[in-house]
């Protein structure tokens, strides 16, 4: 850690006078955007999945105003959230239940808990798309005070989890990952799993910096 | 000579235990999972629990070696709050009572 060479590589987060702040290069923005919107979609079709009447209200628009919607919708669901876990596993990894050997208990404490979760998560997601231009023609610069750190960490977590999951990464298997052949597109998503893992790790060391 | 000293040692280790648990009848269990950064994971126990970083560190390295630990005790209700934060930052938590 620390030396020269490495502070250099972009995408790193640096604690600054003004924040936590870091450079990415156009292409570093567009990956994060991509993947942390991808997982704002699959949160999306989530909300409001316990609602068993399908009424006008918990159904969520799309594009910009989708924001608005999914607040609205969630402020009729109250507390008739989901009991089962959803099936994708993605959103099975981030909402597992709480009580393993006790579905009851389990149930119950999705019902109240997931859409909170879920609209939290989505608004985090929300607020790292704010701060990245859709196209950016050149480097851009993220600052983040020490709420934003935070939003931050929680969604690239997310991201993280969620190419994870649907790579299949297991403990100990960086071996598989690096024989893969250039060509498989897999290999490009564990890369950039990789390096989101690395621009979290240079965040949470800013932190305690 | 193992023996002898064996049982007076475990009485002695259950007795705290027996008065703890009556008043912290449940406990969050976060599990280890090949993806949340061992930094993270010290950073989540350091920020939701208010625990300081060396104790936090250890935590994280129970859950990364023995592939769990019990991250806090209390109340079923402060249990849920409990899962309910580890989940929203993308912990694997559980809870249970603890026996």
């Amino acid at each position: 850690m620390g030396d020269d060479e490495e502070r250099l590589v972009s995408g790193e987060f640096r604690r600054e006078e003004d924040g936590v702040v870091a450079t990415l290069s156009a292409l570093e923005a567009a990956l994060i955007r991509q993947f942390v919107s991808e997982l704002r979609m699959l949160l999306e079709a989530e909300v409001g999945a316990g609602s068993g009447d399908g009424d006008a209200e918990s159904g969520v628009g799309t594009g910009d105003g989708a924001e608005a919607d999914l607040f609205a919708a969630l402020s009729e669901l109250d507390e008739d959230g989901p009991v089962v876990a959803p099936d994708d596993p993605v959103l099975a990894r981030l909402l597992p239940d709480a009580y393993p050997d006790d579905p009851e208990s389990a149930g119950d404490f999705r019902r109240f808990t997931q859409d909170r979760l879920v609209a939290r998560k989505y608004a985090a997601c929300g607020t790292v798309l704010d701060a990245l231009p859709d196209l950016a023609d050149g480097p851009v610069l993220v600052v983040l005070d020490d709420d934003g750190v935070q939003v931050w960490l929680g969604a690239l977590n997310d991201v993280r989890l969620a190419l994870a999951s649907r790579l299949g990464v297991e403990q100990d298997d960086d071996a598989y990952w690096e024989g893969l052949p250039e060509d498989d597109p897999r290999a490009a998503v564990h890369e950039v799993y990789q390096w989101l893992g690395w621009v979290q790790e240079t965040l949470v060391r800013a932190v305690w910096e | 000579m193992t023996g002898p000293t064996l049982t007076p040692e475990r009485v002695r280790e259950s007795e705290p235990d027996l008065v703890v648990i009556p008043d912290l009848p449940w406990v969050t269990i976060v599990w280890n999972d090949p993806v949340n950064l061992m930094s993270y994971v010290t950073y989540v126990f350091q920020t939701h629990f208010g625990y300081p970083r060396e104790k936090a560190h250890k935590l994280m390295l129970d859950v990364h070696r023995v592939g769990r630990a019990v991250v806090s005790a209390g109340t079923r209700e402060e249990m849920e709050r409990d899962v309910e934060a580890m989940h929203g930052y993308g912990l694997w938590a559980t809870m249970k009572k603890d026996s």
